[in-house]
This record gives structure tokens, sequence and C-alpha cells, in this order.
């Protein structure tokens, strides 16, 4: 049996082949069973290898050796590599019932969070944990990231800066803002919310001058 | 910082080795942060890090004498995927993944694990989107025979 699933499954194979193959399937057992073990066991790799146990000390052990190379006083070239690392895992804090926003998107409580400057680096945590394709998002050069959380159905980047703090909020692209104010392309209450590719954003914080200026330029980093 | 993880750990044995090229991906990353287009960032960051382990590889080559070719055909006709449907136990996946080629493995890794399109996986590896394609192929096949082969 060697037909090409791949192709099939993604949607390369010619369309007459394709039309060909489906109607195969749809009458023949056996081949459907194939197909369906060719289906099992992509998904059994991506599940196998998503699960993969990482050392749960992985960030231990960079800083453990980021100390132990700056003790022995001999500039090593992972070192840099290893603050930066660090920087990035600055540590990981569970909370079941921190604080939410049930006038913004986070209508449940945070069930995690983790302290991170890099915008990169967070949009990552967020995908990783929600599934949103979380983009990296600057808010603008004075607000500083400082953590990123979620819970259920929605995410947030939390920024600082000399003015105060901002929360980003994200959810899937959903009716979230009934009853709220349209301006331009913004729906106006206590934040400012919009809708970025496949997501709702919205943006708390900050005086309404402000608000509205870093929501450009956020909306700008969502499309 | 757990994607980068995975992707290390295919490329290193070493839990280490693999902390060292996260670090140094990291570094690299944020040294050439000027040069990332804004898009794709996972593959930027494994074509940083790829290339890295390349280095690394390179500098071994240097030192260690090359192991023999490996016979890689794939049986025609001989596994199926209803066969091995019933053989996919997920930490012995993991091991015979680890025994394919590398170049097969990160095709595998990348497009089955990491869920990155074709694009986003050729333009990390830099190799044609046609590639990717037949690498993850054979890829899928090469575990598949090695999964069928270890049970």
């Amino acid at each position: 049996m060697n037909i090409d699933w791949q192709s099939y499954q993604d949607g390369t194979m010619p369309a007459d082949q394709s039309e060909e193959l489906a109607a195969r399937l749809a009458s023949d057992d056996d081949l459907r069973e194939e197909y369906q073990g060719y289906r099992a066991f992509v998904e059994a790799v991506r599940e196998a290898g998503m699960s993969e146990k990482l050392d749960d000390s992985a960030a231990d052990l960079l800083l453990q050796r980021a100390a132990r190379q700056a003790k022995r006083g001999r500039p090593r070239r992972g070192l840099q590599a290893l603050a930066i690392a660090a920087s990035l895992l600055v540590g990981f804090f569970a909370y079941r019932a921190v604080s939410y926003d049930p006038m913004a998107l986070a209508t449940t409580p945070t069930r995690e969070i983790v302290t991170i400057s890099q915008p990169e680096g967070a949009a990552d945590w967020v995908r990783s944990k929600t599934g949103y394709d979380a983009p990296a998002i600057s808010l603008s050069p004075d607000a500083v990231l400082v953590s990123a959380r979620y819970g259920d159905n929605w995410a947030c980047y939390d920024y600082e800066s000399d003015s105060g703090k901002f929360y980003l909020y994200m959810s899937d692209r959903a009716d979230h803002f009934a009853g709220f104010e349209r301006q331009g392309d913004f729906f106006e209450g206590k934040g400012l919310g919009w809708y970025g590719g496949d997501m709702t954003w919205y943006l708390r914080g900050g005086s309404d001058t402000e608000r509205r200026l870093l929501a450009s330029r956020a909306a700008s980093q969502t499309r | 910082m757990s994607f980068l993880y995975r992707v290390a750990n295919r490329l290193k044995n070493d839990r280490e080795d693999s902390a060292d090229l996260v670090g140094e991906t990291l570094m690299l990353a944020a040294r050439g942060w000027r040069r990332f287009d804004g898009e794709h960032l996972k593959g930027w960051l494994v074509k940083i890090m790829t290339n890295r382990h390349l280095d690394d590889v390179r500098r071994e080559s240097s030192r260690i004498q090359p192991s023999p070719l490996i016979d890689e055909t794939v049986p025609d006709g001989v596994d199926t995927w209803k066969e091995v449907s019933w053989r996919l136990d997920a930490d012995r996946l993991m091991e015979c993944l680890q025994t394919i080629p590398e170049q097969y493995r990160l095709a595998v890794h990348l497009c089955d694990i990491e869920s990155l399109s074709y694009e986003e996986a050729a333009d990390a590896l830099e190799v044609p989107i046609g590639t990717i394609r037949s690498r993850l192929s054979r890829g899928r096949n090469l575990l598949r025979a090695r999964l069928n082969r270890a049970t």
C-alpha cells in the first residue's frame, strides 16, 4: 500500500487524485484503517514530543552553572548566554486566585503567571500555555513588560511605565464588546478593545490619551 | 523556552549540552535581534540554534573519526501505518526518533511536534520547501520502520 498520505492530508495532492482517493476511502475499510493508522501515528508523534519530560530543573541548571562559572572567575562561552536565559526564566509562580479583571476579557482567575521582560519570550510562553497565536508586543519604549499570565480563555501581558501599569488582555475572537461604544477601530469601555488577527484584544490602564496611543501601537502589532 | 529545549534535545544527546545550546541560542538571538524580520520567530530561533550546533559538529568532526554511514533504506511495502498504530508508546517513540538521522529527525520534530508550517521549517533549516516535505515523509517512514523493528 504505497499511498502518499502526506500529500493527501496536507492538501498538495492533485485534486483529481485526492477526489479519487477520498472515494476509495469511503468504500474501502482496509484503506480507511491504513489512513487512520497514519493519522494516529502523526498525532502520537506530536503528543509524545509535546509531553516529553523536559528537565524541571533546566532553569536551575542554567543558574547554577552561571554561578559556578562566575565563582571560578573564568569567562566561558555560554556564560553570557546563561545570564540572558536566566533573565528569561526569572521564575514561575502558580496562583489560583490572583487578580483578575471581570470588566475585561479576564473573566476567570489567573492560573499561572511568569515574570518576564522579553516580549518574544512572553509570546512564546502564552502560546505554549494557551495555544493562542500570541504575537510579541512592544507597547512602547517607556512601558516595560514585567509579566505574562493566563486563565481560562484569556491571557495577558503586564507592562509598567512611569505613569502606571498597563494590562494587555487577549482572548479568542468573539463578541466581547457588547454595550461598548465604538470609536473608530476601537471599542471603548474602561479600557480599549479591538479585534486583531483571530483574536480579541483589550488594553487597560493609564490615562485615556496614553491608553489610546498605546492601543494604536499594540493594534498595529496584532493585525 | 520549552520549545527551544525540545529542539535542543533533538540535536544533543546530553542534558548539559542542550542547556548550553539553548543559552547560546538566546545570546545570539539577543545580539542579532535587529536582523529578525518579525516573521516566524520559532523558525528564526531554530535557524540560530542549528547553525550554532553545526559549528559544534564541525569542531568535533575535526577531532573525531567519522562513523561509517548507516544504510537508511526504508523497507518498502513491508510496514503499514495500520500495523504501527498499536505500537505507539510515547517513550519508545521518542527513543526511536532520536535514532534517525538528524536531517529527518529535525523535519519530523519541527513539522509534527512543533507544528511549524513547511515554509517556516524550510526557512529555519535553510532548505527548499520540497526538501522539507521529502525529509518529513522519509523521517516518518524511518520512524515507523524503527518502531516496528523495536517491538
